[in-house]
């Protein structure tokens, strides 16, 4: 505080200085600390931070601990005081962490593909000559029902054809009067009231879906549906090189075979203990740190070990307990004001 | 050779006459086209290349742009310096000349191996360009443009206006028109959202089609056309030929065809994207007065070019250009130069017409002469239109430190000298000179004229060591010396010629009066000298002891380097974390400005412009805003002094903001010194390398080793880290085997951020066409590496849709924010301030344990350097200058008195001055700054003009065979009225700059302070303690003195 005054127009008596720009060094010299302690030049791969499970604690304890020794500066544990009125001003709310549900999820592609035991292609039980036609593309019919009428080369006689199953003509090849061959399909007769969703998983992901994730399809234009992976092909397809997982889903008619769709599969999922919204934590150096509230106006930043960490919530392994509150919305500012407190009281010898 | 110009003039009065009116002429000329401006223009040859690289990483800045462009620059001609920094999608190479080179010369220079440097730069990394060629004085008009009504979040119709259409509408009507006006060397628009045409292109749509991303950029660039087709020659006549493909509107972008399917259906580019307006990725945004964001342009002056008659032709075209604008939209100035100029020109006027009438009076209650005063008064006006034009002949601009400190009662000296003369004689002429007016006049005026060069010779030569100085010091206080220097010349001239010629017109029947304030005088004089004289050893030991205690007193001062010029408005830098976003940094502008709106009346408005434009001119991120508070007029205030208000602000702002901290500055000082941005603490270290992680390395530990050093404060290291980065580090083996070229890849990458495939032409206006991901698949880092690729199809199979991380690995990493170059190799600075020390003995230390405690690696190089070694400088110029300066004030002295004993005892003056000095600083809680001390230089000036005048009488009196002591009395009595005119004309000259409150008050209240205090002790001095102790200086033998020069005889009173 001491020096920002110092850094003010009106504060003269600096010796031979230039009055020029008077107080941007305070500012800088501020955040160059800052930057110091909390910044080390060091990275993680993304996967893992999104990614369920953390490494072994060993290495975050260390992290933890070894932060700071590069600005030369101590921080047990920064902490800094936020009027009431600026927390309201300025947005920044708390919660406490709870117990919950940690949901990690997994965007794949797909499509939608019809059940291949709900397709069946109509051919003549021999060969012959069409004589008639009853339904058409677009006609349902049911199991049993005759499509047409063939009439034996040899017999001459007319023997209907009629559908094994229940369902929508999809196709038709019926000529007229033209001799067909058993090898000839005239109908396709599919039943889409149950469709799959083939999901392509790319090999870095096929450690994590599996069989009984729950899945959320996404649609365009239409409301997503859930279903569950019910198969995950234990040979990867020669040409694309992902394995497909499928999932199994009643269709009221918007799910239309061949349409490209998305999974959001839920690779993990767990009950965590100690949970607070994902939006709490905050990268500091290597580690994820959570400011908590003490108090009305108290805020400490305290590092913590994640456990899961998931779109809405994350999984605290530990670092704080139950009931404790955490800076929801706004933690960037906290982090701020922290980051600010803690160099102006340390310069100040 | 004076003889000959006395003489020449009072034989040509006319011509004389003619001639000044002539220079009056050409002054007045001179002082209307004088550029004015608030401050003095500190900024030093530079000429800036810019690249603009919207997207690219710091360290893919420095690499494919910086280093080049640094490489082509290195070997110019008088360069003193080559520095750059690489941020963020801008790189900035500042090119500094040496002092006093020609920008136009230099930016030619530049502009020649620029070309060279372009060959270096891959195509796609943008072209670098030179800034605008302005100086920190160049931001000269500021205006946000309004719409009324807003959409806010109501949908955009024609009824209301979208940032997006406000920013259209200034680039298009208002700044590429304002760009016209002469004078203007840029418009530069900042805020709102600058127009794209966007294709949105959807991944999976693009998969489902079997095309990759690539095919959007080159269907885009393959139907954006217009080809000239020659002509065909028909029936006689000659039609021209036109190819046309440009396109024109979002439906046409639509319409592009990316293939046909095997079945003839076309893929069109709205089968697998949005086509929108949409605004550019952008690392700046401005916001006002709480209430959200803003568009605003600021207006750049040429170098060299005059402010007010700039801003007078924008605000003519501003006024045609509002005219036009649709209806709702108009033009809000909230900056303008012309204000702070206005407030100049008033000081100057103002401190014109008070000293000059301070002096008229005096002359009045000294000499009794209304004539004669006025005769004098008019030396001020002439002298200043001398120096007026001599300014505009050395290309230096009016400001308050130019214009501001001139002494009127210094320009005047001479005349008075040469007109109390001529009265005098005039006045008390034998009844027995039966010779003309005009050859008395001649006689006095000759006989005075070579003690009046002697002694304004002597107030030049003094200042002279000023223009010594170099760097901003020299920029800051050359012109105030040039110009009074100029001025003084002027007078001198005037003094020599006009004067004795106004004498012989207006003075024939002159009577010597003694008003009362001499007889005043006298009657406290006579009775005081006598005893003084008696016991010169009590005498003296006073002064000494005074001068002692004084010395004493000096420590307690303090000291100040440079003073600060109120501009008027204030110019707030706030800072976040590095790490910021916009947006965020924006929420927090917002409120700090709703509050500070809320709790002052004082402020009239606040702008706050957060990071850069779209097309950057400086290389500032998205933590840092620049805040102009706007103020209401100084009367309506609730505070004393600015420093106060901004103390309540800093208050205000600490107790309800968060997540930022303040400095304070003004807009014109804020430029400068972004521009110079030099280093600014007393001592810095550079630390050269290439390893950025080892150079912060080093840095830290330097800044460990410096703090323990005891003097050092406010130790930092330079900010080159903190800024998050997700890196996307293609695996070339995994893209092999998905036969993926890394170009497709990176387009992807690109598309991100958005990606120019081309410009779109509406008339004259010119929008980027880009590529863009959705909006959906970029809202979180993680989202990144999920972005699916098409690969080529297999054997045999449909195209592949390739996660991102499959052939990529991604990571998030701390990366440099910036990377600072200087000389070539890359740099990081450690600055610190001294505290309680002296400089020289600190950097000893300092140095003896870096080299004792860090180790600097192999081929890493450490280099001290710093405001230190500017003083250092400055000291060391001004310790061979000063000495020189008095050195050959001594020479005058004595080739005048041939004597060192008298020159000797002339000196004396001069710590006599400084005493009295010394006393008015501490009596007004004043430091010592460069101000007080130019005030010391005029009090020298003075103060030895004094002890001529005193001592050159005393000398004549000896002549004629008077002992010393009676010889010394008898002068100090008859010269007590030109030595109390002298000191009083230069003091009174002052009183309105010590009690200024004005605009250019900072400068002018040391310096108007140390000159009245110290004439008042030096005027005492002279009179009492010169008399007093002259016999010590005496030679023994009355008359055994001989004058080889010619002194003036003794006026017979």
């Amino acid at each position: 505080m001491t020096k920002r005054l110092e850094g003010r127009p009106g504060a003269c008596g600096k010796v031979l200085r230039l009055t020029l720009e008077p107080s941007a060094w305070v500012a800088l010299a501020i955040f160059a600390g800052a930057t110091a302690c909390g910044d080390a030049q060091t990275s993680r791969p993304l996967s893992e931070a999104h990614d369920s499970h953390e490494e072994e604690p060993a290495e975050h304890a260390g992290e933890t601990t070894g932060h700071g020794d590069e600005g030369g500066h101590e921080d047990e544990e920064e902490s800094v005081e936020i009027s009431r009125e600026v927390q309201q001003r300025f947005g920044i709310e708390v919660v406490a962490a709870a117990p919950g549900s940690v949901e990690v999820t997994l965007d794949l592609p797909g499509e939608i593909r019809p059940d291949p035991d709900r397709v069946v292609h109509v051919k003549p039980p021999f060969a012959g000559i069409i004589k008639r036609v009853y339904k058409h593309v677009g006609d349902a019919v049911k199991s049993g029902e005759t499509l047409a009428t063939l009439e034996s080369s040899r017999a001459l006689a007319e023997y209907p054809i009629k559908a094994a199953i229940e369902g929508m003509i999809t196709e038709e090849h019926v000529p007229i009067g033209e001799a067909v061959d058993t090898s000839h399909a005239l109908f396709t007769v599919a039943d889409t009231s149950v469709v799959w969703v083939e999901l392509q998983v790319p090999a870095s992901d096929m450690q994590r879906v599996q069989k009984g994730n729950s899945v959320e399809i996404l649609l365009r234009g239409a409301p997503s549906t859930r279903g569950t992976i019910f198969f995950v092909n234990p040979v990867v397809d020669e040409v694309t090189r992902t394995a497909s997982a499928r999932v199994v889903l009643r269709n009221d008619g918007a799910l239309r075979p061949g349409l490209f769709v998305t999974g959001r599969v839920a690779v993990a999922t767990e009950q965590a203990g100690v949970s607070v919204p994902s939006s709490a934590l905050v990268r500091d150096g290597d580690g994820w740190v959570v400011f908590v509230r003490e108090g009305d106006v108290r805020f400490s930043k305290h590092p913590v070990l994640v456990r899961l960490r998931g779109l809405d919530r994350t999984a605290i392994q530990s670092g704080i307990e139950t009931g404790t509150e955490v800076v929801s919305n706004g933690a960037f500012l906290v982090k701020s004001a922290a980051a600010r407190s803690e160099m102006g009281g340390g310069h100040s010898h | 050779m004076i003889q000959r110009i006395v003489n020449f003039s009072l034989d040509n009065r006319f011509l004389v006459v003619v001639l000044w009116l002539l220079v009056a002429g050409i002054g007045v000329r001179s002082m209307l086209q004088l550029p004015i401006d608030a401050v003095p223009d500190v900024t030093n040859v530079q000429v800036q290349v810019l690249t603009n690289s919207p997207g690219v990483a710091p360290e893919e800045m420095e690499q494919f742009i910086t280093f080049p462009v640094e490489s082509a620059m290195s070997g110019l001609p008088k360069v003193e310096e080559i520095r750059s920094v690489s941020k963020f999608g801008l790189s900035v190479v500042t090119v500094v000349f040496e002092e006093g080179s020609d920008i136009y010369w230099a930016r030619q220079l530049v502009g020649e191996r620029l070309s060279a440097a372009r060959e270096q730069i891959p195509p796609g990394y943008g072209n670098p360009e030179m800034g605008p060629i302005s100086t920190g004085l160049g931001e000269i008009f500021q205006f946000e443009v309004k719409g009324e009504p807003m959409c806010g979040d109501s949908p955009d119709t024609d009824a209301c206006f979208t940032p997006m259409e406000l920013r259209s509408i200034l680039d298009w009507n208002v700044a590429f028109r304002l760009r016209a006006v002469q004078g203007v060397v840029e418009v530069n628009s900042f805020g709102g959202e600058l127009k794209t045409y966007q294709v949105t292109a959807d991944p999976g749509k693009l998969r489902a089609y079997g095309l990759a991303m690539g095919d959007v950029f080159s269907a885009l660039r393959a139907n954006n056309e217009n080809v000239g087709g020659g002509y065909v020659a028909h029936q006689g006549e000659q039609y021209l030929v036109r190819g046309e493909a440009l396109i024109e509107t979002l439906s046409d972008i639509r319409e592009i065809a990316l293939k046909a399917n095997l079945d003839g259906t076309p893929v069109r580019i709205s089968d697998v994207a949005t086509v929108e307006f949409a605004p550019m990725i952008r690392q700046g945004a401005v916001t006002r007065d709480g209430k959200g964001e803003a568009v605003i342009g600021i207006v750049m002056m040429l170098i060299g070019e005059n402010a007010r008659v700039v801003v007078d032709r924008v605000n003519e075209r501003l006024e045609q250009i509002e005219k036009s604008l649709p209806e709702g939209v108009s033009v809000d100035v909230f900056y303008d130069r012309t204000d702070l100029v206005q407030r100049t020109i008033n000081t100057v006027a103002k401190n014109l017409a008070e000293g000059g009438a301070l002096v008229i009076v005096v002359l009045l209650l000294l000499l009794g002469n209304l004539r004669a005063g006025l005769i004098v008064a008019s030396a001020i006006p002439l002298s200043m239109l001398v120096a007026f034009t001599f300014m505009r002949q050395f290309g230096i601009d009016g400001n308050l430190m130019s214009l501001g400190a001139i002494d009127f009662g210094l320009v005047v000296d001479g005349s008075v000298v040469m007109i109390e003369n001529i009265v005098r004689k005039l006045a008390h002429r034998a009844p027995s000179d039966e010779r003309p007016h005009l050859e008395r006049v001649r006689e006095s005026a000759l006989q005075v004229a070579r003690p009046v060069v002697f002694a304004v010779g002597i107030i030049m030569i003094v200042y002279l060591p000023i223009l010594g100085l170099t760097g901003v010091e020299g920029k800051m206080f050359r012109p105030m010396a040039l110009t009074v220097v100029f001025a003084l010349g002027g007078s001198l001239v005037l003094a020599l010629t006009l004067m004795p010629v106004m004498a012989s017109f207006f003075l024939e029947n002159v009577r010597e009066t003694e008003p009362w304030l001499f007889r005043m005088a006298k009657r406290i004089y006579t009775p005081t000298l006598g005893p003084a004289i008696r016991h010169r050893g009590v005498t003296f030991g006073a002064a000494i002891t005074l001068f002692v205690v004084s010395l004493a007193t000096a420590p307690f001062l303090g000291a100040e380097f440079m003073p600060r010029l109120d501009e008027g408005a204030i110019a707030m830098q706030v800072w976040r974390l590095p790490s910021v976003s916009l947006e965020q940094s924006n929420d927090i502008s917002t409120e700090i400005e709703k509050v500070l709106v809320d709790e002052f009346p004082e402020i009239k408005t606040i702008v706050s412009r957060t990071g850069r434009a779209e097309i950057a001119t400086d290389p500032m991120g998205v933590e840092i805003s620049d805040t102009y508070i706007i103020l209401e007029a100084p009367s309506t205030w609730r505070f004393e002094s600015k420093e106060e208000l901004i103390a309540a602000i800093d208050d205000v702002l600490a107790k309800k903001t968060v997540g930022a901290i303040f400095s304070y500055s003004q807009p014109i000082e804020l430029r400068v010194s972004e521009l110079i941005s030099g280093v600014r603490s007393d001592v810095a270290l550079y630390l050269y390398g290439d390893d950025l992680t080892l150079l912060k390395k080093k840095a830290d530990e330097l800044v460990g080793v410096l703090q323990r050093v005891p003097g050092a404060a406010e130790v930092k290291a330079e900010q080159t880290t903190g800024l998050p980065m997700l890196r996307v580090h293609l695996d070339r083996r995994a893209m092999a085997r998905y036969g993926i070229g890394a170009s497709h890849v990176l387009e992807t990458v690109q598309a991100v951020g958005g990606a120019q495939a081309g410009v779109v032409l509406e008339g004259q206006q010119r929008y980027a066409l880009q590529v863009r991901v959705p909006s959906s698949l970029r809202e979180r880092p993680e989202q990144i590496g999920e972005l699916r690729l098409v690969a080529p199809a297999g054997t045999g199979g449909e195209p592949r849709l390739i996660p991102l991380k499959e052939i990529a690995d991604i990571r998030i990493e701390d990366g440099p924010a910036q990377i600072s170059r200087e000389a070539i190799s890359r740099r990081i600075s450690v600055e610190l301030n001294v505290r309680g020390r002296d400089l020289a003995g600190f950097v000893a230390d300092a140095q003896q344990a870096v080299a004792g405690q860090v180790e600097i690696p192999p081929g890493y190089l450490l280099d001290w350097g710093g405001q230190f070694e500017n003083l250092q400088a400055a000291s060391q110029r001004l310790a061979v200058l000063v000495p020189l300066a008095l050195l050959l004030i001594f020479v005058l002295l004595y080739s005048s008195f041939s004597s060192g004993r008298m020159a000797a005892l002339i000196y004396l003056n001069v710590p006599m001055a400084v005493t009295g000095g010394i006393f008015a600083l501490a009596l007004r809680g004043y430091p010592f700054s460069i101000s007080a001390g130019v005030g010391f230089i005029a009090l020298f000036g003075i103060a030895v003009l004094n002890g001529v005048v005193l001592v050159s009488y005393i000398v004549e009196m000896r002549e004629r065979g008077l002992a010393p002591d009676e010889a010394a009395q008898e002068a100090a009595r008859i010269r007590l009225r030109p030595v109390l005119m002298t000191a009083l004309v230069a003091s009174f000259g002052f009183v309105p700059m010590a009690l200024a409150t004005s605009a250019g008050a900072e400068v002018q209240r040391p310096l108007a302070t140390v000159v009245i205090g110290g004439l008042v002790s030096s005027t005492l001095l002279t009179l009492l303690v010169l008399p007093a102790i002259y016999r010590w200086f005496a030679p023994a033998e009355p008359g055994a003195q001989t004058s080889k020069k010619q002194l003036p005889e003794t006026p017979t009173p």
